[in-house]
């Protein structure tokens, strides 16, 4: 089993899609049957990380556990894992012109 | 009075620079006694690219104002505004920039408090990174004292939401495509696209503040209790994507788990 701090992996904001990727590419998942990953210190993340966290996590053969999750940072996963609904917020209406005056 | 919000006045501000160096092949702000940043942060471009042609204001506090803010050297955060924040195109850089967003945050009553900001401008950056492609993407704060808002814009100029759409096959008319990624239709996934519907909800119904987005030829204005889709001619239209939302001052702090879904 080994740990792996994700804010010096990643940031203690986690933002970006894309930072995920990397995270799952360390060689810990390739040599390792259990995986803990430390979240002290993350002060935000955003719904987009949480859900291709969650993503990536299904997709290893590895064990993957969380330690020190901020309460916070627990709270979007559990969003990210029941959300399915997307009430309308922007009804349909004619458009308006915009243009330049000739 | 105008018959357009006052965000879109701005961006049409901008368009009528535009179209006129397009005309001339001169920018010429000469007569510009005031600028807002949705003006701006798009007008930043063609300046930048065109400074042999630039004409200045003749005010010198504007003028001085335009040359601080798009100067990517600047760190000057002492006053009202931010410089202009530059995204790197590839993400795995993007770390510091966003940390110099964050700090456009210093008082903690603005933007609805430390997590409301971060959240938003995580996804509205992650939404540039995943879609569109970009070579050049901007992020500018300013605050507005006197007039009691703070405007926050968001500019890219890849792939627009429209073409994103086109993409995949689907052909809905610009202000349509936009409306539908606002309402949260991801073209990647169906378990996607509550980025930038979670921050229009934060935005509007979190912080009573007005949203205004223009994409391609088409663009959404909207609040908390109503919004209009607008159809833009060739010249009105935008060659990327900008995203400009204007803030009440001191906003009390929001809970972002109150509008996160």
């Amino acid at each position: 089993m080994v740990t792996l701090n994700l804010k010096d992996r990643a940031s203690e904001d986690l933002s970006l899609r894309n930072m995920v990727s990397n995270i799952f590419k360390a060689e810990e998942f390739q040599n390792s049957n259990e995986v803990l990953i430390d979240f002290t210190g993350i002060k935000s993340i955003s719904r987009s990380f949480a859900h291709e966290y969650l993503q990536n996590k299904t997709k290893q053969e590895c064990t993957v556990h969380e330690v020190n999750v901020p309460s916070n940072i627990q709270k979007m996963f559990e969003i990210v894992e029941r959300t399915k609904m997307k009430p309308e917020l922007v009804r349909n209406n004619e458009p308006l012109e915009i243009g330049v005056p000739q | 009075m105008s018959e357009y919000p006052d965000l879109v006045e701005q961006y049409i501000e901008y368009v009528n620079y535009k179209s006129e160096f397009e005309k001339t092949g001169k920018i010429d702000l000469s007569s510009m006694e005031f600028v807002y940043a949705t003006t701006l942060l798009p007008l930043s471009g063609i300046i930048l690219k065109n400074k042999q042609t630039y004409i200045p204001p003749e005010s010198y506090e504007v003028k001085n104002y335009i040359n601080t803010v798009i100067d990517p050297t600047s760190s000057n955060i002492e006053h009202t505004y931010t410089p202009i924040v530059t995204l790197p195109e590839n993400s795995e850089d993007a770390d510091e920039p966003l940390k110099k967003i964050f700090e456009m945050q210093r008082n903690p009553q603005d933007f609805g408090g430390i997590s409301a900001f971060k959240y938003v401008v995580s996804e509205l950056v992650d939404n540039i990174y995943q879609h569109s492609r970009f070579s050049r993407a901007l992020i500018m704060g300013q605050r507005y004292d006197n007039l009691g808002f703070i405007d926050l814009i968001f500019y890219d100029n890849g792939i627009t939401i429209p073409q994103t759409f086109k993409e995949k096959g689907l052909n809905h008319e610009a202000s349509d495509a936009i409306r539908e990624a606002l309402n949260g239709v991801s073209t990647k996934d169906n378990n996607r696209g509550f980025g930038l519907r979670t921050c229009l909800k934060l935005f509007t119904q979190g912080l009573n503040s007005k949203f205004f987005i223009v994409s391609g030829n088409g663009a959404v204005h909207t609040n908390k209790t109503e919004n209009n889709l607008y159809r833009l001619t060739e010249v009105a239209g935008l060659n990327g994507t900008l995203i400009s939302v204007r803030i009440p001052k001191n906003t009390p702090e929001v809970d972002i788990y109150d509008y996160v879904e």
